[in-house]
């Protein structure tokens, strides 16, 4: 958690009593974009951020010439992800079934050529660079000032975990921001950055509880495990939202705004809901550089499924590498798509109005979030354990 | 009702000038109040924070037992420690324990402790003080401690235990326990010994760049609260009102308790056929057989090497014991086994005492009733260990000029 160290603390004093201290706006950015190339080297490294400039230079330059040029760079950006994200899933997940020999031999080659360890954020750099590219290629305008680009690409408060920035967004609000900061903004964003820590410091303090529990979650009774189930609900809403929360109102200490990525999902009526309040930023992502171009709903209500799947999939794989990531992608998928098809077939009230709809809402909200808090057992652990374990919330032994 | 759509809504992204709750707050609260406000709730905490720092007392303080250390979350700073030292009153000498559950006193209720019988032994001229941890290590913590002193020109001896074969960094190898070395420098209230820093980045270097990022964090959070007080305003209140530090299993039932409110309960004074029962006999020989190998002459060097991270100093007063194993399980090793065991400690022993230190091995006639399990004394064996310590501590106490 790069937020909860005191090397942050000693350079948010340092950045944030430069900015408010320096008043012509081209050396306010100057100052942003030195900030975050500070940041970004101190936690990433040389071998973290060596690739983010070369995909951020090819981004840039491809985004500039335009046309042909764009597609290419797409496929390269999510090359990268795959190579460094992904590339030992593959290997010893999916290669290594089919001969023994090539998963470990790919991985060693790969490793030798290029891929260490992931660059920190890379999934984030990835999803804002393709969305850029796709932008330009649909014919919104390409950032020309080099500067520009760079606070776009690196810009720290959103750097590790998003909000998942839109250039279109994000660039007047810089403007703003380094020409018009006021007190309301530095206080709004306090309070925001306060907001994000509380809530972090509850999220570590239910997971230590977690991480002491999980490993014994058999012997626990059936309370205590569905207060288990609630335990990880919680620790990741306060844990990521808390995160997006600091990264906001970081940012609005700036005078600038960042998009909202979480608006109260657990009070969701249904999956679709759900995410249009969770993670928002990554879901309209998804929804609009896979989900539409795949057709969306478009073309009947099996291939509107087979895109939800499909979408929804690759969401759960871009949390991480790993079995339980995709099985949990593809549960919200078919969740989803059962709540769009139940939406469809089941008449709404003609009569009686107003009770019916209340006890809908209330059946709705106690489905999703069953529905939601099982999903969660789906991405903290591998797949069995995690069927084990829903098992066990039912069942003695 | 209508149909919705995964795809093709308008609710993308979207910008919010503050949620709902900080948007009513700043409908009440003037931005400039608000923002001068937290500065001076800011520097009211710093000012509570010096006064916690200067304020704060241990209740009835024996050792710190696992209520009051690291091991459940609560970190005891420098500077609590330097105030608990202090409680030695001037016209003593300072006798200062520092090492492993060993001396800690696990295996001792805490009226029965070695230490109490140590201090009974040394009289009225000594303050005997256990700042021994468990799973703690002589070169830390209570050495820190004894440094503390020993800068302000107090007669201090250090009483300390070492496990053969261990490298001394000066930070302990139990991680928990590590902020506390970067807390006490911060402070400034130890030698500079550019030993011991070498030491520690040599130590680190293997570990990777995670492990010496997490150091770096240990020595800024060190800076930031020598300035700000942080630690011993939340330590006041999590020792006095309630604490909020964390979870861990050993405090689940009741996490926000007062730590000042818990007891000691190392109560370990079960009659002597109740030892022994507490671990797996076969796990308990297999790890006293670990001993009974050949030593490497180059583990040797290095842990001859590794005492001079202790300063110069604080060595020469110190004296350490190097403590063996439970003869309940020695007795069940082959004879060939035995004497190479007797070999090995002989071998760290000579080693440590010609890098420097006074070095006794006090446990050669001991029995099984001396210790409750493979490594931890009863009290009838701390009863011996403060027999053999106190002629040493003061012979020491007169080599150094302390009595006259």
């Amino acid at each position: 958690m790069l937020f909860l160290s005191y090397w942050f603390f000693g350079f948010a004093v340092a950045f944030f009593a430069l900015y408010w201290l320096v008043r012509a706006s081209p050396a306010r950015r100057l100052v942003l974009a030195a900030g975050c190339v500070v940041f970004h080297w101190h936690f990433a490294g040389p071998a973290g951020v060596l690739p983010i400039i070369v995909l951020g230079g090819v981004t840039y330059l491809c985004g500039l010439v335009g046309g042909r040029a764009l597609m290419p760079a797409i496929v390269l950006c999510v090359a990268a992800l795959i190579g460094y994200k992904y590339l030992l899933f593959v290997s010893e997940s999916l290669l290594a079934v089919v001969n023994p020999e090539w998963g470990p031999g790919l991985l060693q080659a790969a490793r030798g050529a290029l891929f260490t360890a992931p660059p920190l954020g890379i999934s984030f750099f990835v999803f804002e660079f393709v969305h850029y590219l796709i932008e330009v290629r649909r014919g919104q305008p390409a950032i020309r000032s080099p500067l520009s680009f760079l606070l776009f690409a690196v810009f720290w408060p959103s750097l590790v975990a998003g909000p998942i920035k839109r250039y279109q967004q994000f660039l007047p609000a810089v403007e703003r921001g380094v020409v018009a900061v006021g007190e309301r903004d530095v206080a709004i964003g306090i309070a925001r950055v306060a907001t994000g820590f509380l809530k972090k410091f509850v999220a570590d303090y239910i997971g230590q509880v977690i991480d002491e529990w999980g490993p014994r979650f058999a012997d626990l009774n059936h309370t205590q495990r569905w207060l288990f189930l609630g335990g990880i609900a919680l620790r990741i809403l306060f844990d990521f939202s808390g995160y997006s929360d600091i990264a906001i109102g970081c940012a609005r200490m700036m005078g600038i705004r960042l998009p909202e990525n979480f608006r109260w999902p657990y009070l969701a009526t249904s999956p679709i809901e759900f995410w249009r309040r969770w993670h928002i930023s990554l879901s309209t992502w998804i929804r609009d550089y896979i989900y539409v171009p795949l057709g969306g709903g478009r073309h009947g209500a099996a291939r509107r499924a087979i895109n939800a799947l499909a979408a929804f999939a690759l969401c759960g794989l871009w949390h991480g590498a790993g079995w339980n990531f995709a099985a949990w992608g593809i549960y919200h998928g078919v969740g989803i798509t059962a709540a769009v098809a139940a939406f469809h077939f089941v008449p709404a009230p003609s009569r009686g109005g107003r009770a019916i709809a209340a006890a809908a809402s209330i059946a709705g909200w106690v489905f999703t979030m069953l529905f939601v808090m099982l999903g969660w057992l789906l991405f903290f652990y591998p797949v069995a354990q995690a069927l084990e374990m829903a098992r066990l919330l039912v069942a003695t032994r | 009702m209508s149909e919705p759509h995964l795809s093709e809504t308008p609710d993308g992204p979207t910008v919010v000038d503050a949620p709902p709750l900080t948007a009513l707050l700043f409908r009440f609260v003037e931005p400039r109040i608000y923002l001068a406000s937290i500065v001076a709730g800011f520097l009211l905490c710093v000012a509570a924070g010096w006064l916690a720092g200067r304020l704060h007392r241990f209740d009835g303080f024996v050792r710190f037992h696992p209520y009051i250390n690291a091991e459940t979350l609560y970190n005891v700073t420098a500077l609590q420690v330097q105030r608990l030292v202090e409680t030695i009153p001037r016209d003593r000498i300072a006798v200062i324990v520092s090492g492993s559950s060993r001396l800690h006193g696990t295996g001792m209720a805490p009226d029965e402790t070695w230490s109490h019988e140590l201090q009974r032994l040394l009289g009225d001229r000594y303050g005997v003080l256990n700042l021994a941890l468990r799973s703690g290590r002589m070169d830390h913590f209570g050495m820190h401690a004894a440094e503390m002193l020993a800068r302000r020109g107090r007669p201090v001896i250090v009483v300390g235990e070492i496990v053969p074969a261990l490298l001394l960094t000066g930070v302990g190898s139990y991680q928990p326990y590590q902020y506390f070395y970067y807390d006490a420098r911060a402070r400034g209230l130890l030698y500079d010994w550019p030993a011991r820093e070498e030491a520690l980045a040599r130590a680190t270097a293997p570990a990777g760049a995670a492990a010496r990022m997490r150091l770096a964090e240990f020595a800024r959070h060190g800076e930031a609260n020598a300035l700000l007080n942080f630690d011993e305003l939340w330590n006041l209140i999590g020792y006095r009102y309630v604490f909020l530090g964390g979870w861990n299993m050993r405090t689940a039932q009741t996490p926000w308790r007062p730590r000042g409110a818990y007891p000691d309960l190392e109560n370990y004074s079960a009659p002597p056929e109740g030892y022994y029962g507490r671990y797996s006999q076969a796990e308990q020989i297999s790890s006293v057989r670990r001993w009974a190998v050949p030593v490497d002459p180059n583990v040797l060097a290095a842990v001859a090497e590794s005492v001079q991270t202790i300063p110069e100093v604080i060595r020469a007063r110190s004296i350490v014991a190097i403590l063996g194993r439970s003869p309940y399980y020695l007795d069940q090793l082959s004879s060939e086994d035995r004497s190479l065991y007797e070999r090995n400690f002989e071998a760290y022993l000579a080693a440590y005492r010609d890098a420097g230190l006074n070095t006794i091995r006090p446990d050669r006639a001991w029995d099984a009733r001396d210790f409750v399990d493979s490594i931890h004394m009863s009290p009838r064996g701390g009863a011996k260990l403060a027999a053999a310590m106190a002629p040493l501590i003061e012979r020491l106490a007169r080599q150094l000029g302390y009595l006259e």
